[in-house]
């Protein structure tokens, strides 16, 4: 019984000897006390760990010291037997109903008193390790706790009737969720709101969740789209059993991990489709080149026989070439040849537009000023802009140069300001009820970090619709109907804002707006 | 007379379209689509002018002109190019090229201008050259 320490109160200094001398035979650390103050002196300092009280003491009597040590939260814990010199039932009760583990009556057999001790002691030694054991759980418990709040991945326990037993913080972070709220509910009430109703696919989610719980199945990192406070989020979900028919619903936000891939297939795509094009143009360059000098040599033939032609048409006036007059399949042959000569320019600027596009090398770059750019871009817009909108500029006069192509640069606020003209045309002939006047605002301002020049061309169009957002940066991508668009309007502006070293982004609300961002960056 | 024009293409209708349009401007013209052919028929036959394309899969056609300009240097060679191939053309000029002609023709009337330009430069140094006998 080593380091254990024992009280001894006797108000008799034999009794206090023959249990000293014992006990120190079994390696206690003995205390000894022969009134009922100076027992709750050495109580109070020692803190022994049992205390073996006389109940008959001078000054305090064993009762009212037992009492009080059961009082303060600092010794109450120390087992306390009594010593009684009479073996009186009432004061066996008195003494447990204050709190006493054990009593020995007076006088004792020594191996009886000395069985009693050892045995509290031993019942105090295997609560103190339960309580460092405790006390080690509940550390490890607090840190577990901790790591769970802190990891970036969103936690919800289930047990098997799929109601929610907790949820960490990131859970309720994330997934915009109030602790209060949790225990009230089914994982469906939890999620169901998160579940963007007009996708067929995404109903998936309480399926599969329903299915793993019903055959105990768990699965591991699959992608489920969600729509948080009107923002698509997406996540990798995992679903594992725990003990006691338990269930933990991991969620990952890869929403930016996402974006950032699908931002690089855009890029290589059309980096990709940018060496197609040169191929392309090339193939196409080589046989309009003889298409154009035949149909000059035809030009000059038909010149040369005009006259004789003319003259022979004149000559033998019921003569048919089919069902129109000889004159007239003339007059239809030099138009046919004038509508080829159109359709090989029409390819010369295709190509060109479409070298432009996929062009490396540079243009000349000079240091230009934004307000400059936007000018004169409104001012090669503006007589067709004004009839049907308003035209509202905001850049600041101090803003820093850039460096680039002035004629690239013009070529893309000109595209983009056409783009919005002709989507507030087209929202101007569908008349709508609600449409006032058109307005295209142009702002320019430098980003937050002062890294950069953003500009921002706005319009309250009829905006891109969802589904062809993802691909009308493509070359030849186009919603004009056949003929009129060539579909590389903004497949060549992704190419000049490529070449300044920029970004070039939009965010359009159907029926709403249309914002395109330019990012570009400025001359230090 | 005439001044008399040999153009050189690997492909057909390119000849065949400038052959035409050569010819209506007033020229005799020769056609041949490959640069070994063609250099035979400079050895054998008077030609005033040439117009080589740039790009022919058997010889280059600045190989070519320095071969033209070897055995006939008078011959005045007119290069057709692409705009992607306008550095190949300056390499041909310091050979020796008198003038190139860009593809695809943007300026249709530009083969029969420059064409022209270099078939009075050949005149003018023929009446040089007779009145010189004269003397």
């Amino acid at each position: 019984m080593q380091n254990y320490c024992l009280l001894l109160v006797d108000d008799q200094e034999t009794n206090l000897t023959v249990l000293g001398n014992v006990f120190k035979k079994e390696g206690y650390r003995i205390l000894k006390a022969f009134d009922g103050e100076e027992a709750l002196s050495l109580a109070f300092s020692e803190k022994p760990d049992l205390i073996l009280l006389d109940i008959m003491l001078p000054k305090k009597d064993g009762f009212q010291v037992c009492k009080i040590l059961k009082a303060d939260s600092s010794t109450s814990h120390i087992p306390i037997i009594f010593l009684t010199g009479r073996d009186d039932k009432d004061d066996k009760v008195v003494g447990f109903d204050l709190g006493a583990v054990d009593y020995i009556t007076k006088p004792f057999d020594l191996r009886e008193v000395k069985a009693r001790v050892n045995t509290q002691i031993l019942i105090k030694r295997i609560s103190d390790e339960l309580k460092v054991e405790r006390d080690k759980l509940l550390a490890a418990n607090e840190f577990i706790h901790t790591v769970l709040n802190t990891i970036p991945i969103s936690l919800c326990v289930i047990d098997k009737n799929g109601e929610v037993i907790s949820v960490n913080s990131t859970f309720q972070n994330v997934l915009s969720f109030k602790k209060e709220e949790y225990t009230k509910y089914n994982y469906e009430d939890v999620f169901s709101p998160l579940i963007k109703k007009s996708s067929k696919k995404d109903t998936s989610f309480l399926e599969v969740i329903k299915m793993a719980l019903e055959g105990y199945s768990e699965f591991k990192n699959q992608e489920f789209q969600f729509s948080i406070n009107g923002e698509e989020k997406f996540f990798m979900v995992s679903f594992q059993s725990l003990p006691n028919q338990q269930f933990i619903i991991a969620l990952i936000d890869i929403t930016e991990r996402k974006l950032i891939e699908n931002e690089l297939a855009t890029q290589s795509r059309l980096k990709y489709i940018g060496e197609i094009v040169i191929g392309v143009a090339h193939e196409i360059n080589n046989p309009n080149t003889f298409i154009r000098v035949n149909n000059k040599n035809i030009q000059m033939i038909l010149d040369l026989l005009r006259p004789i032609l003319s003259d022979f048409a004149e000559k033998n006036p019921d003569l048919k070439a089919g069902n129109i007059s000889f004159s007239e399949a003339i007059s239809r042959l030099e138009r046919a040849n004038q509508g080829i000569y159109q359709a090989s320019e029409r390819i010369l600027l295709v190509i060109e537009r479409l070298k432009n596009f996929a062009k490396k090398d540079t243009q000349i770059m000079t240091t230009l000023d934004v307000k400059d750019v936007i000018s004169e871009s409104l001012m090669l817009t503006t007589y067709f802009l004004e009839k049907i909108l308003d035209v509202e500029v905001n850049i600041p006069d101090n803003l820093p140069k850039i460096y680039g192509s002035q004629i690239e640069l013009v070529q893309l606020f000109v595209n983009l300001i056409t783009n919005s003209f002709h989507s507030i045309e087209e929202k101007i002939n569908q008349n709508r009820p609600n449409f006032t006047r058109g307005k295209i605002e142009i702002v320019a301002n430098l980003s937050q970090t002062s890294e950069e020049i953003i500009i921002k061309i706005i319009d309250n169009g009829l905006g891109i619709p969802k589904e062809i957002q993802d691909k009308v940066f493509n070359p030849f991508f186009t919603t004009k109907p056949q003929g009129k668009g060539t579909g590389l309007g903004l497949a060549l502006c992704y190419g000049i804002v490529q070449r300044h070293d920029g970004n070039i982004s939009f965010v359009s609300i159907p029926d709403e707006k249309t914002e395109f961002i330019i990012k570009l960056p400025y001359k230090k | 007379m005439a001044h008399r024009i040999l153009v050189v293409d690997d492909e057909q209708e390119i000849l065949a379209a400038l052959d035409t349009h050569l010819s209506l401007i007033g020229y005799e013209v020769k056609t041949c689509d490959n640069p070994e052919e063609a250099l035979n028929l400079i050895s054998i036959e008077k030609f005033h002018i040439a117009l080589l394309d740039i790009n022919m899969p058997t010889m280059t056609g600045i190989e070519l002109l320095r071969k033209i300009k070897q055995i006939k240097p008078t011959v005045q060679v007119i290069m057709i190019t692409a705009y992607s191939t306008l550095e190949k053309a300056i390499d041909c000029w310091e050979a020796g090229a008198s003038d190139y002609i860009l593809k695809p023709f943007a300026d249709l009337d530009a083969i029969g201008s420059i064409v022209n330009l270099t078939s009075e430069r050949i005149r003018r140094w023929e009446d040089a050259a007779k009145k010189s006998i004269r003397k």
